[in-house]
This record gives C-alpha cells, sequence and structure tokens, in this order.
C-alpha cells in the first residue's frame, strides 16, 4: 500500500511546477495550529477509539464464568447449611416422644424429670438418627409395659412425636421457644416425664389420657395441636391442668412412683415416716394425694 | 505499534480505524501543517481557520469506521477540507462560494502589474515570500486552492480534480492560470 509517495519534499505535479515558487512558497509559510488545538484533537482521536462500543457487556462477559462459579458455589453452600440446621431442628424435636415410652419400666427415682428440648445431647443424638428412626412407631411396646397401660395413652404418645415433625417447617425455632416459655408462663408447675399418670386417679386416667400424655411427653406443644387444643374450649384445659403433677421434686416423683403399685397402708406407713423425720411439707403432699387415690379409706386418727 | 516514515497515510489511517490512536498521532503530525496553512490560506482568518481546522478533523474522527482506501488519503483529507470550506462559505460569505462556481476563465490582466515600484536587488528572500504570500492572497478562490492543494498537499493535478470534485482539465487549468499569475507577480521583483 504505497498511495502516497513518501514525505520526501519532492512535489508531483510535473509541469505545473515551478521550482523557485515552491522554494518562495516554503520560505513564507511557516504557520502551524495551535498546541491547544493539536491537544484537543489527538485526545478526540483517543477518545473516539478508546470510548468504541465494546461487545456487548464486555465486563460481564469477562466476568460470567467465574460469578456463575462463585454464585453457584455461594448458593449450594447456603441451601445445603440451611437443609441441615432445619433438618438438626426437625430431628431435635421429635426424639421427646420416645423418652417417655422407654422411661417407665426403667426410669430411675433420681433422674431429671425436666425434659429439654433444647438440651445439647439430644441435638447431637437427632442429628446422627436417620430421619427414618425419628418417626413415631405406631404401637409403641414400652408403653404397653409401662406401669400405665392403655391404649389411649399409647396413642396420645405417638400423636405429640408425629405432630412436631409435620409441622415443624411452618415454624421457626424461635417461634416455638416463644411458645414453650407462654406455656411454661401458664403451667402452674413444669411439666414432668411420666409422674403425672401417676398421680391421677385411675379412673382420671383412663378419662383423660391425652392431658397426662401430651404434658408428659411433649416436650414443646405440637403448633398445629395448639389451635386445636385452644378451639376445644378452656373447661377440658383447665381440668387437666388441675390434675396435674402436684410435686415437681424428682424425689417426690420417684417417691410417687414407688407407692404406686401399694397398698393404701404403705402409703400411710410412708406418710408417718416422712412426718417423723420432719419432712412435713412432703408428707402433707404425699397425704392429699392419698386422699386423692383412696378417698374412702380411713385415715388414722389425728390425720383428717 | 510503532510507525515510522515509510508508512503509508493509508495504513495508518487504517490502523486508526482499527483502534490504533497512534496511528492517528502519526498521521496527524504528517498533515497538520499542510491542512492549516491550506485553511489560512483560504479563508484568510486565522481564527475561522482554526475552527475549520478541527471540524475536519473531528470529521475524519467521527467518519473511520467507514474508511477505505478509495484514494490518496490527503486527497480524502483535503476533500473533507474543500466540502467544509464550501459549507463556510456558504453561510458567511456568498461571494466566495459562487467565486468557487466561477472561477475560471480570468485574464492574466487581472493579475498585479508590474506599476507597483521595482524590486531592489537586495531584496531578501523574506521579502519575496511575502511578496508570494500576498500574491496567492490575490488569486481567485479556486485558483489558490489548487495550487495550495499542489504546495501543502503535494497533489497532482488528477488528484487535486478528485478533491475539488472537477475534471482533470478544469483543475489544470486552474493551476496553470494560477501559476502563470504568481509567477507574473514574482518577475516583477527581479
Amino acid at each position: 500500500m504505497a498511495l502516497n509517495e513518501p514525505h520526501s519534499g519532492g512535489a508531483p505535479g510535473g509541469a505545473e511546477r515551478d521550482p523557485r515558487l515552491d522554494r518562495l512558497y516554503r520560505e513564507a509559510v511557516r504557520e502551524e495550529p495551535p498546541a491547544p488545538l493539536d491537544s484537543a484533537i489527538l485526545a478526540a482521536a483517543r477518545r473516539e477509539v478508546g470510548a468504541r462500543p465494546r461487545p456487548i457487556g464486555w465486563f460481564l462477559h469477562a466476568w460470567r464464568v467465574p460469578v456463575s462459579i462463585a454464585a453457584a458455589v455461594v448458593l449450594s453452600v447456603s441451601v445445603v447449611t440451611l437443609m441441615m440446621e432445619e433438618g438438626a431442628d426437625r430431628t431435635a424435636e421429635a426424639p421427646p416422644a420416645v423418652p417417655p415410652v422407654a422411661q417407665p419400666s426403667a426410669a430411675p427415682p433420681a433422674t431429671d424429670a425436666k425434659p429439654e428440648p433444647r438440651d445439647v445431647p439430644e441435638k447431637q443424638r437427632a442429628v446422627v438418627v436417620p430421619p427414618a428412626a425419628t418417626k413415631p412407631a405406631p404401637a409403641p411396646a414400652p408403653r404397653a409395659s409401662g406401669p400405665v397401660t392403655g391404649g389411649s395413652v399409647s396413642t396420645e404418645a405417638a400423636a405429640p412425636a408425629a405432630a412436631p415433625a409435620k409441622t415443624a417447617e411452618p415454624f421457626s425455632g424461635a417461634a416455638q421457644e416463644q411458645r414453650q416459655a407462654d406455656d411454661a408462663a401458664r403451667r402452674p408447675a413444669p411439666p414432668q416425664t411420666e409422674p403425672g399418670p401417676a398421680f391421677a386417679p385411675r379412673a382420671d386416667r383412663e378419662s383423660a389420657p391425652p392431658a397426662s400424655g401430651r404434658v408428659l411427653s411433649a416436650p414443646s406443644p405440637p403448633p398445629a395441636a395448639a389451635p386445636a387444643e385452644a378451639a376445644r374450649g378452656s373447661s377440658e384445659t383447665r381440668a387437666l391442668r388441675r390434675e396435674r403433677p402436684l410435686v415437681a421434686d424428682p424425689q417426690k416423683a420417684a417417691l410417687l412412683r414407688e407407692l404406686e403399685q401399694q397398698p393404701p397402708e404403705k402409703w400411710l406407713e410412708k406418710i408417718e415416716e416422712l412426718r417423723r423425720r420432719g419432712e412435713t411439707a412432703p408428707a402433707e403432699e404425699l397425704l392429699a394425694e392419698f386422699k386423692r387415690r383412696f378417698p374412702g379409706h380411713p385415715l388414722p386418727p389425728g390425720r383428717q | 505499534m510503532s510507525w515510522d516514515a515509510d508508512s503509508s497515510d493509508e495504513e495508518l489511517m487504517l490502523s486508526y480505524r482499527d483502534g490504533d490512536a497512534g496511528a492517528f498521532d502519526v498521521l496527524y503530525r504528517r498533515h497538520k501543517g499542510g491542512l492549516y496553512r491550506y485553511l489560512v490560506r483560504q479563508c484568510r482568518d486565522s481564527a475561522v481557520a482554526e475552527e475549520l481546522f478541527q471540524d475536519v478533523w473531528m470529521n475524519l474522527i467521527r467518519a473511520r469506521r467507514r474508511y477505505t482506501v478509495a484514494a490518496k488519503f490527503t486527497t480524502y483529507l483535503y476533500r473533507l477540507a474543500h466540502n467544509r470550506l464550501i459549507d463556510h462559505y456558504r453561510k458567511h460569505a456568498h461571494a466566495a462560494a459562487a467565486s468557487f462556481d466561477d472561477g475560471d476563465g480570468e485574464e492574466l490582466a487581472s493579475l498585479p502589474d508590474g506599476r507597483e515600484p521595482p524590486p531592489d536587488a537586495a531584496l531578501d528572500t523574506r521579502r519575496q515570500a511575502q511578496r508570494l504570500l500576498a500574491l496567492i492572497a490575490e488569486l481567485p478562490e479556486v485558483q489558490r486552492e489548487a495550487f495550495l492543494l499542489q504546495q501543502e498537499g503535494g497533489m497532482s493535478v488528477e488528484e487535486i480534480a478528485q478533491a475539488t470534485g472537477v475534471t482533470r482539465e478544469t483543475a489544470k487549468s486552474r493551476l496553470r492560470y494560477a501559476m502563470a499569475k504568481l509567477r507574473q507577480g514574482m518577475n516583477q521583483w527581479r
């Protein structure tokens, strides 16, 4: 490509050129454009080149792959973390149905009866237990072998266990904790593991097992059952609350469990023994329970 | 990329079209003086010449994407300048524009006659150059343009015709008249 001759000063034009005029003209003219004008034009030329439209979304095009990978990784980690947390919460809420079933047969007298749904050991256990294991058995066998037997009890035990697993998702952990706190404030005494049914009269136990079962086995009421319970009316709820365990002391609960199968005479002997040891308050509580269980049994003189 | 003196104007312009700002720098340095002087001589006003000069280069910059090698770059550049000058004349001085249309066929008698004081033999070249500039300024527009395109653009008759949009014969005639007048005027100083 050499359309133009090299700039050697030679002027084309052939016969139309006059060397003297050419020389004189070069002597005469020396004007140059001002420097600011040069700068402005050169800057405009660079701007035009630099401002040329790049391919669509050059920046996005160049960073599309890294940004996509980063977004995918962040999303995956978030989803996995969320699923793990939700899974842990779900399994942590379900297991409380199991301990009440197993406790009656092998409950040690000094067992802390206060179930803590957010207990760390339970949570750890819930994490390792596969989700299938958290599903409640249709008919828990230990319940049938316990001291308080009855089909209604076993079905009651299954219901609360199934309910949280079913309805745990829509509620956050904080909301459940708030609900538990509200329930605890309403109740006269914190829930016990098993002494509830033991205190209740046999007739009551058969007539109102759902309350005992729910109170004992469910550390937190199932969220779906809460509205239903409220709709059932306050009378039953109040009646059930009256029959809740009178003593919160685990030792007293163990004592009651010990006397569960004993005749009235043994109860009276135990009451007298407590009185002799100076433990009047437990003695009085035990006596009140004795009166509830054996209303027609004559009391020793001076105890009426 | 570095450009040297052997690089043709067309190569430089193609490189600039493709985004090489350095090629434009070389191109501009090569042609800025000639184009500026062409405009100054033509419109006789340095301020207007600067404005037109900037317009011409900006038009070139804006049109760079459409640039193809159809002729010499100088022809392309001075064609842009010629068109810009015509626009300027039509907007500000209709008489000048008219003289562009019918500037041929002038009589040599209208050239500066010999009634001016005879040149002193000791007149230096500088004064002769000043005289030449005065003679150029008195040339008709089209003849002056042909002469300036030859001097500043280094164009041949064919290229002058192409840049000004006339036939080769017209361009040749204009150039011949201009040269004759200038020679006649300068000879009186000898």
